[in-house]
């Protein structure tokens, strides 16, 4: 049965429509094509035609004249696109006119910088002239380095490869760097929050070293489609930049299903699970000879879906599902990708990891099981299934949460709404300072030189005093240590280093993934049960000291998931203002202590608590940024239990209105609440950003804090439970009156104009 | 209660496990700078001079006697004085006037004996067949740089500055070490251009320990960084010489281990390399000279090893020393080896085999010589030996097998020859190691050899019988038979 087939018999079952909320059809849409511009080099353009190519689509040719006009410019189109071509060509065009021309890629992975190069070769290889191209990345054998230094036109690769190898490096790079004419950033959306707050700061370095050998690279930048490409793009490059965003490219029919599992206990707004029904969902598309890929939140549920899946389609099927995240290894990754692009793999359940132009071919159906907390999360992931023709599908499964309700009865907000803002922030003191490091290192600093901000003269002097710069005579602050700096820092994780998780189930010890230590603390302590490729691993010992993890294959049909208790200090309020008549909002410094206390043991299938043991695991510290507020006690006429319900009710909910405001993952922002705060015994609420220093989320909240709570307060609203339920205000109050109360607070929190 | 920028810098650092590094007055190096303080000082190494009259000279800013490192206690007494003071009372001179570089000449009389040798032989030993296996073209003593440096840190990152240069040269009767010394990073771009243009003119050949995956390259990145012309020189790096002639002996082959096991300098009060670095920071900080002399000395000491060991390797090679151990016979074996000089290869195996510490591989690589030249008998001989003494070596049993099988026509012979190194790689397939899939595969060869000799063997009983042959004779042509002519090819 095909596809189309098959959603005709989706929309005349009524069990079926009764669950659908939105059933979103997009037409097929027709290309509009430009002719190649006169300019571009006629090699260049015989290989064209040699790969099919006469003509190209509206948003490649516009982005050809911006950048021939030396314009840095971000295109900004949807998956299958072409995108590639709006770089390869500017940049093929000028290496043919001047053979000393140099460009950079960077991709943020290693598996798509591979795929682009096989692309590019696939031009180059139609050019009379050689164009060379290679990747350079940790896998380049040290051979090869030498030759790509010198030799390569187009050097590809990624941020951390950047930050590690090239940028200590660059008098090696003395060719790529005095005559580097282009810079391209591909999957630009991807460096936001701490991730692109490190590359924003790597791009800093490398442009002080393009000045330094005086070269003015054009960056040219794709990014998925978001909110303030514009905005993004600057804050990555500190150059303005030209946004090119009207699609040229044609699509096939498109189906976006919004499916509200239905309600199991209405008062308390429980659903059926949004990963069962994925499981029934993905296995009858499986077994129709469907492809199709599930996104998933967790690790874990990538895991327990793939199983799923596995156990449910027939025999023959069996081994063309798969799991795919991080954690595996790259050579696992590579291998499930292809198996992707053969068709050799029909079913694939994903992190978002897959969310990037990793290049799996084109799929027929997506399915995103819980809000992926992004508009623009969400159409990446629904733009893997059908790219130019044929219909596709993309459905969208809602859990319980006041995100996935607010978005289900809301379909417009996906469909029509401007996604969100990608944002960073580069001005993370520990980012900041790490980079500021790392550039000491590659060129002396003067003393007037800034480096992004206006305190970078007091950080130098912070660094000279701490013995890690030396001021010379002449003012310069020097590195002064014998010590690699880029060393101690990773682009992609928080401050710390990662935990390997090491597989001694045979006679020789394994490695088959790693994780930070913070998710550490509660995915792989003593006696956990830790998931790979849908086998159970207990973990035996967690030697945090050394970063190792032992685990072993065991066969049991639970999960387990960990509980954190956490300790707030305020060491320092930036900003406060009032928030309705009797609280204040704040801003400022935090410590938080948290301690992972318990861990529970959930069965597979029925998710049943089987029982719980202890953690003996030391205190994790976080200082960070966090956003408070704070009420008289006395406004309003609560005994203690309603001030709890009503603080933890709004805490839940506040958090998740955050998210969705801020463009972040609910993970990002942590939340505590204290009906008597040790500081002064009234009623507050915390959120705080999860990474050491913060990055920019709660002090967004206090700036916003009444379009934050209206969101709040439409969620609580508009759920349609009587009392207060866990996808709304969180589970576990017992309070017939908790909605209310959670209403009231929000009322009691805004501001007069801000209330509707 | 707001708190200024750094000290909540101070406390994130503090608070993701990163201490932040050691403030200045912190203990930090407090120790190395007392002991330094207490022998430190301007030293004046006469201990040991061999009576070298000062010299006129516009540029001699010191004159020394003894090489440095070599017996040389630093005199008592810290100067502690101010950052110009302590380097002119070191023998250094500015080379410009805001002071970011300073410059010293320690002449020694190429009489001076270092080690087991004259820094004098250098000018008189054959360098010709040094040249040769160092890969340069010629190594012309008065030509010869011979060059080391000190650096801040490892590897060759933007941020590893080399602070102290050392160039060793032949001049007139003299071995003169030319130092340049980064007293401030503002100086380096003259530092580089003064020490460039002095010593690494077109035709001068850099000699170094380890420069060319280091020194050199490093070299080259900071005239990089500064945007200073490259320098290009024939490069003679000793480190692969030393490492082929004694690995084996001295284990690790740096520079200290060479000096002492193989050109009998022995170092006393010397400065460990790897703690150069902070001893140039502490410099940094208060400009005090006794931080960094041992440095000085230490530096200076590296490239006059290098003119005696150079001389070392090239008598070696020259012959003109004999060889001691296996070891050395092999390296010199096959490098004549490679040069096709097959006489002296020869003589070298055989002095390799002859030596009292010859091993296996002594014995191994002079069957494999003769095999390569044909000369079956002396191979085969060594080979039986070697089956016998090694009960569990199998390629001479192997080679041993194909000789009766191609060449000498025995198929008995190899047969058992064939079974035993059978025997021997089954036993060792059986060890359950890294190696055990190699003697698996190595086992599985020699049963089809042994399967290919066993049919031969049948046919020839068949074509004896048919014919009435006696039995024992060659069964068939020895397939190896036209190859009994020597063939020099030499493999490398």
């Amino acid at each position: 049965m095909n596809l189309a087939t098959l959603l005709d018999e989706w929309r005349r079952t009524p069990e079926m429509m009764r669950n659908v909320a939105h059933w979103h059809v997009e037409p097929a849409r027709i290309a509009r094509f430009r002719a190649v511009p006169d300019w571009v080099h006629a090699d260049l353009r015989a290989a064209l035609q040699a790969r099919g190519i006469r003509q190209l689509y509206a948003h490649q040719a516009e982005a050809l004249e911006a950048v021939h006009a030396g314009r840095h410019t971000m295109v900004v189109t949807p998956t299958a696109s072409g995108k590639t071509l709006c770089y390869n060509l500017p940049v093929i065009d000028t290496i043919l006119k001047d053979p000393a021309a140099r460009a950079l890629y960077l991709f943020p992975t290693k598996a798509l910088s591979q795929d682009q190069v096989a692309e590019l070769h696939e031009l180059c290889g139609h050019l009379p002239s050689p164009v060379q191209s290679f990747t350079y990345d940790g896998d380049t054998p040290l051979h090869a380095r030498q030759r790509i230094r010198e030799a390569g036109h187009i050097v590809v690769t990624n941020p951390d490869m950047l930050h590690a190898a090239i940028l200590p490096h660059h008098t090696k790079w003395l060719r790529l760097f005095e005559n580097l004419r282009f810079i391209v950033i591909d999957e630009a959306h991807i460096y936001r929050g701490v991730f692109g707050s490190h590359v924003a700061n790597v791009l800093r370095r490398l442009r002080r070293i393009c000045r330094h050998y005086g070269s003015r690279p054009v960056f040219i930048l794709c990014s998925a489609t978001i909110a303030n490409p514009g905005e993004l793009a600057a804050e990555l490059t500190g150059e303005e930049v030209a946004v090119v965003d009207q699609s040229g490219a044609p699509q096939g029919e498109r189906h976006t299903v919004f499916y509200n599992p239905p309600l199991v206990q209405p008062e308390l707004g429980l659903r059926r699970s949004s990963l069962l029904e994925a499981r029934r969902f993905g296995t009858r598309l499986v077994r129709e000879g469907i492809s199709t890929i599930a996104f998933v939140k967790t690790r874990t549920q990538v895991e327990l879906l793939a199983t799923y899946w596995k156990s449910d389609v027939p025999e023959r099927l069996r081994d063309r599902v798969f799991g795919y995240r991080g954690g595996y290894l790259p050579n696992e990754r590579r291998r499930i990708e292809r198996g992707l692009r053969d068709g050799e793999i029909l079913g694939v359940v994903s992190t978002n990891a897959l969310e990037l132009g990793v290049d799996i071919g084109s799929l027929e159906a997506s399915i995103t099981v819980g809000y992926p907390g992004t508009i623009a999360s969400f159409r990446q992931q629904s733009g893997r299934a059908g790219r130019r023709h044929g219909v596709s599908l993309a459905l969208f499964i809602a859990n319980a949460s006041a995100i996935d309700q607010y978005m289900v009865q809301h379909p417009e907000h996906i469909l029509e709404g401007v996604p969100e803002a990608a944002r960073l922030y580069p001005e993370n003191l520990l980012i900041l300072t790490d980079h500021l490091k790392c550039a000491a290192y590659e060129l002396p600093f003067a003393p007037e030189e800034r480096f992004g901000v206006e305190t970078t003269g007091e950080l130098l002097e912070y660094l000279a005093h701490h013995r890690v710069l030396h001021q010379g005579r002449d003012g310069r602050y020097f590195w002064m240590s014998d010590a690699l700096p880029s060393h101690s820092v990773s682009l992609r994780s928080a401050a710390q280093d990662n935990v390997v998780i090491i597989d001694q189930t045979a006679a020789r010890p394994q490695v088959i993934g790693e994780t930070d230590r913070f998710s550490a603390l509660t995915t792989l302590h003593e006696e956990a049960i830790y998931l790979h490729q849908s086998r159970p691993y207990q973990v035996e010992r967690l030697d945090l000291e050394n970063g190792k993890a032992y685990v072993r294959q065991v066969d049991v049909d639970y999960y387990t998931d960990a509980e954190l208790a956490v300790r707030l200090q305020v060491l320092d309020v930036l900003a406060d203002k009032p928030a309705g008549a009797a609280a204040r909002h704040h801003t400022g410094e935090l410590m938080v202590n948290a301690v992972p206390t318990l861990f529970k043991k959930i069965k597979f299938d029925t998710h049943e608590n089987l029982g719980w043991g202890k953690i003996h695991l030391p205190e994790a510290e976080l200082h960070t940024v966090g956003y408070w507020c704070r009420w008289d006690k006395r406004s309003i006429p609560w005994d203690n239990e309603r001030w709890e319900t009503a603080l933890m009710g709004l805490a839940h909910v506040l958090r998740h209105a955050a998210a969705l405001h801020c463009m972040c993952a609910i993970g990002d922002l942590h939340w505590a609440a204290e009906v008597r705060d040790p500081l002064d015994g009234q009623p507050t609420l915390y959120l705080y950003d999860a990474y050491p220093g913060g990055v920019g989320l709660a002090e967004r909240v206090f700036r916003d804090a009444d379009p934050v709570l209206s969101i709040a307060r439409a969620m609580v609203a508009d759920c349609p439970c009587e009392a207060g339920c866990p996808s709304c205000i969180g589970p576990g109050r017992g309070d017939r009156a908790a909605k209310a109360l959670v209403l009231r607070l929000i009322d009691e929190t805004r501001t007069a104009e801000a209330s509707d | 209660m707001a708190r200024s920028l750094l000290e909540r810098l101070a406390a994130l650092e503090r608070s993701v496990g990163r201490r932040p590094e050691a403030t200045p007055d912190g203990a930090d190096g407090g120790d190395a700078a007392g002991s330094q303080a207490a022998d430190g000082g301007a030293a004046t190494p006469g201990e040991a001079a061999t009576g070298t009259a000062p010299r006129p000279g516009g540029d001699i800013v010191r004159e020394s006697a003894a090489p440095p490192g070599a017996g040389t206690a630093p005199a008592a007494g810290a100067t502690g004085a101010a950052s110009s003071e302590g380097l002119w009372a070191l023998g250094f001179r500015p080379v410009d006037p805001s002071g970011g570089v300073w410059y010293r000449t320690l002449r020694y009389d190429l009489l001076t004996v270092h080690g087991r040798r004259q820094f004098a032989d250098l000018a008189r030993c054959d360098l010709s067949a040094a040249a040769r296996a160092l890969g340069v073209d010629e190594l012309p003593a008065e030509r010869l740089r011979f060059y080391d440096t000190e650096t801040t840190g490892l590897g060759q990152g933007a941020g590893n500055v080399p602070f102290l240069h050392a160039v060793a040269r032949i001049e007139g009767d003299e071995l003169a070490v030319h130092q340049y010394f980064l007293a401030d990073h503002t100086g380096e771009p003259d530092l580089l251009t003064a020490l460039t243009a002095d010593h690494f003119a077109p035709g001068s050949v850099v000699v170094t320990f380890n420069g060319k995956s280091f020194d050199w390259p490093l070299l080259q990145a900071r005239l990089a960084l500064w945007r200073l012309p490259r320098v290009a020189a024939a490069h003679a790096d000793l480190i692969h010489a030393s490492r082929r002639l004694w690995r084996r002996r001295l284990g690790r082959v740096a520079l200290a281990e060479v000096e002492a096991g193989v050109l009998g300098i022995h170092r006393s009060g010397d400065l460990p390399g790897r703690e150069a670095p902070a001893r140039y920071f502490a410099w940094l900080e208060d400009g005090r000279a006794d931080w960094v002399e041992p440095v000085f000395e230490h530096n200076a000491a590296d490239v006059c090893s290098l003119a005696v060991l150079l001389v070392v390797v090239a008598d070696l090679l020259a012959g003109r020393e004999p060889a001691r151990g296996a070891e050395e016979w092999l390296a010199l074996a096959r490098w004549y080896d490679a040069w096709q000089a097959y006489d002296l290869a020869a003589r070298c195996y055989t002095g390799a085999a002859a030596s009292p510490d010859a091993g296996y591989e002594a014995r191994w690589l002079k069957s494999l010589f003769h095999k390569r030249h044909g000369e079956w008998a002396e191979a085969v001989g060594i080979w039986t030996q070697l089956a016998e003494a090694y009960p569990h070596a199998v390629p001479p049993l192997v080679e041993l097998a194909k000789h009766y099988e191609h060449r000498a026509g025995d198929l008995e012979a190899a047969a058992r020859w064939a079974w035993e190194a059978w025997a021997r790689a089954s036993a060792l397939a059986r060890v359950a190691d890294e190696e055990a899939a190699r003697w698996r595969e190595v086992a599985d060869h020699l049963r089809h050899r042994i399967d290919r000799i066993l049919r031969r063997q049948a046919a020839a009983a068949r074509v004896s019988r048919s014919s009435g042959a006696s039995p024992g004779t060659p069964a068939a042509a020895p397939a190896g038979a036209g190859s009994r002519t020597p063939r020099a090819q030499p493999r490398g």
